[in-house]
């Protein structure tokens, strides 16, 4: 695949607090890549650095070729959509999406058709010669996306665009950003600290944390394989607990043990164990065999299309969580202080050393 | 053990507009030098100089504090000072309570009449009073045998011209109350005074301290009330006129100014600090309070505000009386004689070079100032400067008008200064009010500029297109109202400037302001009200087409906000 940008070691603070922390990555052109993480992981900075807002202090940044790391925004090529839109208030939606036309010194008609086009490629026909108050908020994210492509760049900056929108709305718009994206087939890179979002829109993922990144990986293999407890705990539902290796294929955690392959560990390694909820089984109370416990139910909480069991287990001194999907009869024949087995199968667990976490 | 911790800080390259705003910090940074910084250089250093330009040290302010008769000014600075400031104090918060806490009827006509005196002249307002109760006045027996010329009338003529700006400050204060607040104290069975005590007053304290020391600094620096109504009682302000013009001799009045400059810095810092907590105490999730009827207590109200409203309507009326009576208290017929101004060296050439400063004030400064204020708040590079560009604007607002046109007297003035050229012109008079005014419009013009979105510029730089283009197309319009205030500001304070020009003005540039106090010097009092009656009229019609321009855009700034919120 073809190299669009890339970032080498590129490092930026505010006075003692690192926003990033040698940051090295790579976009492929076409490709739609999220930035993922807390508030303050330094996401945002990473993308305004792409864009000339942020000055960064040291490491480079090539995009297509050409070395940007101190040419000012101006100067580079991208688009891009804030969290505000920044909509310019008093101009049409028209004269919002022509305005970077115009600054290109394109001749009137060429503007008019362009405009047009991209009117209708985002949904807003009949809205050219409203104002941007005029508009609904899905409606005003269109308009700035519309304005940020329609001078074509070469790269597309997505800064939360939509944080901003309620529930419904907001799915809605990430298929059609995707859409947008396939159709035009724009490098873009957009920043979320919505985990749903990243996971439903990039083709890669990159988890940042304190101004590092813990993981670049597809959606999948980061909500299958996280590569670290951060990413584990972040991504998803996931239960987490502490233990030790035992040399024996098993780990002894607060109260029992659980086998898992971990011939690579040396003997009383401190480690994390992680199993998503969804992946731990519920069976009748009683059962034996290879990690099954005793388990009570604590609590059961019906979130629509699952349903989400807290139960006491003879392995934790904590309480497990454990998911099971509402389309099966099994939920609705639960209640509250029942006893069950619960088990939890061994190549689903995944271990982490607990120094390098 | 690397160098790390020593983080190389580049910077991008400079782009056109990266160059323009260098170029532009740097051009305001340049006119700043010469325009506040110099001028007040040279007064410090002109009072540590003796009249033949030796250095001195301290011995002029030795001087000055031997001298009985120069330090009991200050004193009485501070006296005339002080009470007003009680006085307002009281007065405002009553009015401003009025209009905000209470359902007293005619609250419309109320508001408007607590501005209307923002548009008479002090010196008017002064003669006014000298009409009701000087040696010939109406009211002469409520006197009780004391003279208005004097402390009485600085008070009298002071309360009046401070008092708009003191409802103002308090009613914005007032209307930040939270209702949530006053529902919690009625809940919690807290009494009407308790309430007062626990919830008004401690919403409203920085408000209250914020206009203590506006009246008072206000007052303290006044000049042109002073030397009206003050007869042989002397203040600080007219003490550095009579030094400067009448005796000559500058480094006193360098002296006095330095006197009457340090307790307005000091009060002037403390209103930074305490609009700063103010603004930090604010919460966006407040409710606004909302008054309920209460008829004994809205009639109190309403008859307080009415006296209030009348003194002001007597005043006004009596300026305008004032130029219209043939001969005061002996022939009372009705006559325009007195806009004719016959006297030496002064006409209506004097209200056309008035109209001609406020026109070139308000455009250039209006201009100057949101420029200076977007060139703060906008750009991101270049934080030092745009810093210094932000604290020296703010320092105008401590210097009284006065001092500033010494210190412009100074500067001009210097052997081989090369800004000598602009003596006697009205360039100078220009750029001494544009400076003196620079802190009020700057705060204005940033306050507007905040409320954009921070990011239109970037938009505008990732669609290629030239600052100047966001600013002309967006920014501007955008800001409009404020930038429509900022100039009636402007105008009306160059309108009723007196003690900017008083040291700048020669025979070609007189304004109208400057012929009032010369015409009273000259005991012509009819004349001196007609003046100053035009000044009024100047200042009320361009008050209405502010107000009617500014409609015009805020129907079309409804236009962009919409009402359909789908």
């Amino acid at each position: 695949m073809e190299k669009f940008l890339e970032i080498v070691g590129v490092t930026k603070s505010y006075g003692a607090f690192r926003a990033l922390d040698d940051i090295t990555l790579c976009v492929n052109k076409g490709e739609f890549l999220c930035f993922l993480g807390p508030s303050g992981c330094g996401k945002t900075t990473l993308l305004r650095a792409i864009a000339g807002l942020e000055v960064v202090e040291s490491g480079q940044i090539v995009q297509d070729g050409r070395d940007i790391t101190w040419l000012p925004p101006s100067k580079r090529d991208f688009g891009i959509v804030f969290q505000s839109y920044a909509l310019f208030p008093n101009l049409s939606i028209r004269e919002n999406i022509a305005f970077g036309l115009r600054s290109q010194g394109k001749a009137n008609d060429l503007i008019a058709s362009r405009v047009a086009d991209l009117i209708a490629v985002t949904g807003l026909s009949g809205q050219e010669d409203k104002y941007p108050a005029q508009l609904s908020g899905g409606q005003q994210q269109r308009v700035a996306l519309a304005r940020a492509i329609a001078p074509s760049p070469g790269l597309l900056l997505l800064d939360e665009p939509l944080s901003a929108l309620d529930a419904k709305v907001r799915a809605h718009l990430r298929r059609e950003i995707k859409s947008v994206h396939r159709r035009l087939g724009v490098t873009t890179i957009m920043v979320t600290h919505d985990q749903e979002e990243a996971l439903t829109m990039a083709d890669r993922i990159v988890v940042m944390r304190h101004g590092r990144i813990e993981q670049i990986a597809t959606p999948a293999e980061i909500y299958g394989a996280p590569a670290t407890p951060f990413v584990a705990d972040f991504i998803g539902e996931m239960n987490l607990f502490e233990g030790a290796t035992t040399g024996e294929g098993s780990v002894r955690c607060s109260s029992g043990w659980l086998s898992v392959p971990c011939a690579d560990l040396p003997p009383g390694t401190s480690v994390l164990c992680a199993i998503r909820p969804e992946h731990i089984e519920v069976c009748p109370a009683g059962l034996g065999g290879s990690n099954m416990y005793d388990a009570e139910l604590t609590d059961i909480e019906n979130l629509g299309s699952f349903t989400r069991l807290y139960a006491r287990t003879n392995l934790l001194s904590d309480e497990i969580r454990v998911d099971l999907h509402n389309a099966g009869a099994q939920p609705q024949a639960l209640s509250s202080g029942e006893k069950v087995s619960l088990h939890i199968p061994a190549d689903r667990i995944r271990l982490y050393r607990k120094d390098q976490a | 053990m690397s160098f790390q911790g020593v983080a190389v800080r580049g910077a991008l390259q400079r782009d056109r507009d990266g160059w323009l705003v260098f170029g532009l910090i740097g051009a305001y940074l340049l006119f700043f030098f010469f325009a506040v910084v110099m001028p007040l250089g040279l007064i410090v250093s002109r009072s540590l100089h003796s009249a033949r330009g030796d250095f001195v040290g301290l011995a002029n302010y030795a001087a000055y504090f031997a001298s009985p008769a120069l330090h009991q000014s200050a004193l009485n600075s501070v006296f005339v000072s002080a009470i007003t400031t009680v006085i307002v104090l009281a007065m405002a918060f009553l009015y401003a309570y009025a209009l905000t806490r209470s359902r007293m009827a005619w609250r419309p006509f109320f508001k408007i009449m607590a501005m209307a005196p923002l548009l008479m002249p002090g010196l008017l307002k002064a003669i006014a009073l000298i009409y009701w109760f000087g040696n010939q006045g109406v009211l002469k027996p409520v006197m009780l045998g004391h003279s208005i010329y004097g402390p009485i009338g600085i008070v009298m003529a002071s309360v009046l011209w401070t008092l708009p700006h003191a409802i103002m400050i308090l009613s914005a204060a007032l209307m930040l109350a939270d209702s949530r607040l006053y529902e919690a104290a009625e809940s919690l069975k807290a009494g009407k005074a308790r309430t007062f005590w626990m919830v008004t007053l401690p919403t409203v304290r920085y408000g209250l301290i914020s206009t203590a020391i506006f009246v008072f600094i206000a007052v303290f620096t006044e000049f042109g009330i002073p030397k009206v109504i003050g007869g042989k009682f002397n203040v600080l302000a007219t003490d550095i006129y009579k030094e400067v013009v009448g005796q000559q001799n500058f480094e006193m009045g360098a002296v006095v100014s330095i006197i009457m400059l340090i307790p307005a810095i000091a009060a002037y810092l403390i209103d930074r600090v305490v609009t700063a907590r103010q603004a930090a105490g604010l919460s966006a999730r407040s409710v606004p309070y909302v008054p309920k009827k209460r008829t004994a207590f809205d009639a109190m109200m309403f008859a307080y505000c009415a006296i209030v409203a009348a003194m002001m309507l007597a005043v006004i009326a009596m300026g305008q009386f004032a130029a219209l009576v043939r001969f005061w208290p002996y022939n009372l017929q009705l006559t325009l004689v007195h806009y004719s101004f016959n006297m030496q060296g002064v006409g209506w050439e004097n209200f056309w070079n008035s109209l001609l400063l406020a026109t070139l004030v308000a455009t250039f400064g209006t201009f100057l100032t949101f420029l200076g204020a977007y060139l703060v708040e906008k750009p991101r590079d270049h934080a030092i400067g745009r810093q210094i560009i932000h604290a020296i604007a703010l320092m105008p607002m401590a210097v009284p008008g006065l001092v500033l046109g010494l210190g412009y007297l100074f500067f001009i003035n210097r052997p081989g200064s090369i800004f000598g050229f602009l003596y006697g012109g009205i360039a100078i008079i220009a750029i001494n009010t544009i400076t003196h005014y620079y802190t009020v419009t700057h705060l204005t013009a940033l306050t507007a500029l905040k409320q954009l979105d921070r990011e239109f510029e970037s938009v505008s730089a990732s669609l290629k297109a030239p600052l100047w283009r966001s600013f002309w197309r967006v920014t501007v319009p955008v800001c409009s109202p404020a930038i429509l205030e900022i100039w009636s500001y402007l105008f009306l304070n160059a309108m009723t400037t007196v003690s900017g020009a008083i040291f700048l003005y020669s025979i070609h540039t007189g304004l109208a302001s400057i012929a009032v106090l010369h015409m009273d010097e000259a005991g012509r009092l009819a004349s001196a009200a007609a003046m100053g009656t035009l000044i009024m009229y100047a200042c009320i019609v361009v008050r209405l087409v502010h107000y009617v321009v500014s409609r015009h855009i805020l129907v079309r700034l409804q236009s962009w906000r919409g009402s359909a919120h789908v």
